[in-house]
């Protein structure tokens, strides 16, 4: 039976070490690739907001899990992501993948972040002080998740 | 009908005035009408128009080719273009 991705979406702090050892070992792996996605230092920015919503933001990451597992092969995939309210230098995003060769890691490690960030319900918020500015995605997210987007049709 | 409006992200925010709910008769029947009732009838409906702005009904995204039947009390969604990781 195919390994399902292991999906984490949490407003608890991610600790990237933990979640590494939560991929399984197997005798099969030959690479294991990462990502963290972490609140960038930007000016006065004293807080970023995550909101999700309270169905949809599951079920998306697990269809993105589920699309990565099947199109580069992967053993296995950890997907965690925040939700709420994080300072400077906290993680928002953690993914770690494990397959048989390196070139699968790195490109489902790619594929995951470029289509999560615009097709997982998920909303940005820098907060400076008392004052919130939403963070709308970009023109180079839309076309960095295009070129993934035929595999998730 | 009656259906429960729902606004995510920075929507929520431009949509302050609206009603959290909408009289709709007869229902719109495909994702282009649904657009259009929401456009004309809410205050500030025009932001309904962003392409990149998606819909779901009672927690299931919609898809423009998807035909459309709602019953009152459904719940729209309206979700702001998305901006994780």
């Amino acid at each position: 039976m195919m390994p399902t991705a292991d999906i984490l979406l949490t407003g608890a702090p991610l600790d990237p070490a933990e979640l590494n050892a939560r991929l399984p070992a197997t005798a099969g792996t030959g690479a294991v690739s990462t990502f963290t996605g972490l609140v960038r230092g930007n000016g006065a920015l004293t807080a970023l907001e995550l909101q999700h919503h309270p169905v949809l933001t599951l079920s998306a990451l697990n269809v993105i899990g589920e699309t990565a597992m099947k199109r580069f092969d992967l053993l296995a995939l950890l997907i965690a992501h925040r939700f709420g309210r994080m300072t400077v230098g906290e993680p928002i995003v953690h993914i770690a993948t494990a397959a048989p060769h390196r070139r699968a890691a790195l490109d489902a490690v790619s594929f995951t972040i470029d289509v999560l960030k615009t097709q997982a319900p998920f909303w940005k918020r820098e907060w400076q002080g008392d004052t919130g500015k939403w963070i709308e995605p970009t023109e180079e997210d839309h076309e960095q998740a295009a070129q993934w987007l035929g595999a998730m049709q | 009908m009656k259906v429960i409006l729902e606004f995510f992200g920075p929507v929520r925010d431009r949509m302050s005035d609206s009603p959290g709910t909408l009289s709709l008769d007869p229902g719109p029947h495909t994702y282009d009408a649904l657009i259009s009732i929401l456009a004309d009838q809410l205050e500030n409906g025009g932001v309904m128009r962003d392409p990149h702005l998606r819909f779901a009904i009672n927690d299931e995204l919609l898809t423009a080719d998807r035909k459309i039947t709602l019953a009152d009390s459904d719940r729209i969604a309206i979700l702001s273009p998305f901006s994780g990781g």
